[in-house]
């Protein structure tokens, strides 16, 4: 048996699934923290490392602050527009108001992506053991404007050295017990995938697509790194998908959400996540009996307020 | 006695455990790295318990730090959870069928919930809205209405004036907010626009026979504009769209039934109890400012003349205030009860009328 897998086909959260879905509506949205909590149990508890399932420690409660701030913005970023027009300001006016504002939305995607951060790692565990998100928010802010106004300035070019330094500083900053992680991508090799997805996406008929979903799921993948300073080891992820697992996940994935006018999405999470464990390998030599308890005491720390946006990515 | 994991909160090493529930204790025999038993002993009290319904296990937690934890097979807890105190027991023995009924009841509840708040609730707080809806918001709307279909009207402004110095005899608008138009167009149409607007067509005054029909048609249109009528039919169905497209996510598709809402206020048609209320309450109008109710009589049977005659035309009209004889018997019973002390002075009205009719 493999080391590292999901261990649902998605039949478990159908029924949490529809009655959230339901809570959620009625409640106009309002009940989303309580769903996306338990939809997280169900993810890492289904992860399975070694024998042991993950866990989520997050509750509703905890993201229901944070997301009540976001909802706020989005109201008043929309509500907004309807008061002004009501006012009677001029279009012009109403333009330069919201260019303005969406610079400081832009601004406050690193603070956004941080919090989000520090939460998610903070109430992960496995047997017990916490993981933990020790990056500093001022840090990760100039490095994301840095880089950003980079991109920025040559019109997106700069935007695979930008993802890289990024990834680095986010995976660098992961704490699992005493291990942690590095990202070693450089943005050259992701530049070359997209140079690459340019020239052929036409020629193939857009078919590229896969193989290009296959080349960034390898390169994030096979450049991750888990470090034991303990033992003084290195271990390497790697990852051997195709293009045409990739060709197969999404075309099913779309059938079952067509056929089931989007009922069927636990079973497309489920096999969305099975992909991504399933097809990430643990070497050998790494192993998981020793891993020592380092972040209770910084993971207290985390407060109540935290806007989980961040999608199931696990790296 | 049950078996489960033990982890000590330090390492992520895994322990095989054995659990033997006491009355105030928890015994647990784990095997330490050489393989020798060792024996721990938990105190109830610091225990704290949880089912994780994905891993389809039982956690039992010692708050003490380092916080430790025994994870069981949900069978294996199960079988020793009688010797435990209630507080650290699990009421999820028929978990599978007590799920079925209580999603059953659940979502019935739901359902049913959602049926009433959508043909109850809703209608009553679009209604509320629609009422407590600004007037000079509604103006506004009214006006911009009006304005995108004023080129269409051909708008007679001196008629216009001489009608609305009709209306304004009538007394029927104490706050002197509505304006009359009358329009060059041959539908025997007249409508009320939100806001205060009533637009009388040519075509109606002319196949009227006196103006006691047009104090009628006013009255009834006057009606529709004093009960906010034609807002209270855009709030209802803005409120069911915004509820469809709140389920269905679908938020652009309100901007697009606003513009097509906005765009119906021009041919309005109202519901039939709306008519019936514009019709009697009308008439009641007219009673109470002195006027002979049966004018609008009159204004149905003259409708009903023109019925078989000008279909096309007709139907429009038709469509929207179904019914006549209906509402003739509704209109008499109006009619039968109404105090005889009508106001003798119609005089102005009358030349008023005439002069509309047949100044061609
Ligand atoms: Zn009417």
């Amino acid at each position: 048996m493999s080391r590292f897998y999901f261990a649902d086909t998605g039949s478990t959260y159908a029924l949490p699934f529809i009655l959230n879905r339901i809570l959620t509506i009625l409640s106009l949205s309002l009940y989303y923290p309580w769903e996306r909590a338990i939809q997280l149990k169900y993810i890492y508890n289904n992860i399975i490392l070694d024998g042991s399932h993950f866990d989520f420690l997050g509750t509703g409660k905890e993201m229901f602050y944070g997301y009540i701030k976001l909802l706020v913005l989005i109201i008043l970023f929309y509500g907004g527009f309807l008061v002004l027009m009501a006012l009677d300001f001029t279009l012009y006016a109403i333009m330069f108001l919201y260019i303005f504002m969406a610079i400081g939305f832009i601004f406050a995607i690193p603070f956004f992506i941080h919090s989000g951060l520090k939460y998610r790692w903070a109430k992960t565990q496995w047997r017990g053991i916490n993981f933990g998100y020790r990056g500093e928010l001022k840090e990760f802010f100039n490095l994301y404007v840095k880089h950003g106004f980079f991109t920025l300035i040559t019109l997106g070019i700069y935007y695979p050295w930008f993802r890289c330094q990024i990834q680095k500083y986010i995976t660098g900053h992961i704490k699992f017990g005493h291990l942690h992680f590095e990202f070693r991508g450089k943005g050259e090799d992701y530049f070359v995938i997209y140079i690459k997805f340019i020239l052929l996406i036409y020629i193939t008929l857009g078919l590229y697509i896969f193989r290009f979903w296959r080349n960034i799921f390898n390169f994030f993948t096979n450049n991750t790194i888990i470090v034991d300073n303990e033992k003084g080891e290195k271990y390497k992820l790697t990852s051997n998908v195709t293009a045409w697992s990739f060709f197969e996940l999404k075309v099913i994935n779309f059938l079952i959400l067509i056929f089931t006018l989007g009922l069927g999405f636990p079973w497309v999470l489920a096999r969305n996540m099975k992909f991504l464990i399933d097809n990430i390998e643990i070497p050998d030599n790494f192993t998981t009996d020793h891993i020592r308890q380092t972040e209770t005491d910084y993971n207290n720390a985390v407060g109540e307020d935290a806007i989980d946006m961040l999608d199931i990515g696990f790296i | 006695m049950a078996k489960g994991k033990y982890f000590d909160g330090l390492t992520s090493s895994e322990h095989e455990a054995t659990i033997n529930p006491s009355l105030q204790r928890l015994g647990i025999i784990i095997s330490d790295p050489y393989g020798r038993p060792k024996f721990l002993d938990w105190d109830l009290e610091d225990i704290e318990i949880e089912y994780n319904e994905f891993a389809k296990r039982v956690k039992l937690e010692n708050k003490t730090e380092p916080r430790k934890r025994i994870e069981l097979e949900l069978s294996e807890f199960l079988s020793i959870q009688d010797q435990l105190p209630k507080n650290l027991r699990l009421g999820i023995r028929s978990n599978g069928l007590r799920k079925i009924w209580l999603f059953g009841a659940i979502s019935l509840f739901i359902i049913g919930f959602l049926i009433f708040s959508y043909f109850v609730m809703l209608p009553y707080f679009a209604e509320k809205v629609a009422i407590n809806f600004p007037q000079s918001y509604e103006r506004k709307l009214g006006l911009s209405v009006f304005e995108s279909m004023e080129s269409d009207l051909d708008i007679d402004s001196t008629k216009s004036h001489d009608l609305q110095l009709f209306f304004n005899g009538l007394g029927y608008d104490e706050s002197k907010n509505v304006q009359v138009f009358y329009s060059k167009t041959n539908d025997i149409n007249a409508f009320a626009i939100p806001g205060g607007f009533i637009v009388v067509n040519e075509g109606l005054i002319n196949s009227m026979n006196n103006y006691k029909e047009l104090q009628g048609v006013l009255a009834h249109e006057f009606i529709h504009i004093k009960h906010r009528h034609s807002l209270r039919i855009l709030f209802r169905s803005l409120s069911s769209y915004l509820a469809i497209s709140l389920v269905f996510g679908d938020i652009n598709g309100i901007l697009a039934i606003l513009i097509q809402n906005s765009n119906e206020l021009r041919s309005l048609s109202y519901s039939r109890t709306m008519e019936t209320e514009a019709d009697i309450n009308g008439a009641e109008l007219m009673v109470e400012k002195g006027f002979d109710p049966h004018g609008m009589i009159e204004l149905m049977e003259t409708l009903k003349s023109h019925t078989p005659n000008i279909e096309n035309e007709v139907f429009k009209y038709l469509a929207t205030h179904p019914d006549l004889d209906l509402r003739i018997n509704n209109l008499e019973k109006v009619y039968s009860n109404q105090a005889k002390t009508l106001n003798a002075d119609s005089l102005i009205s009358k030349s008023i009328f005439l002069n509309l009719k047949n100044d061609r």
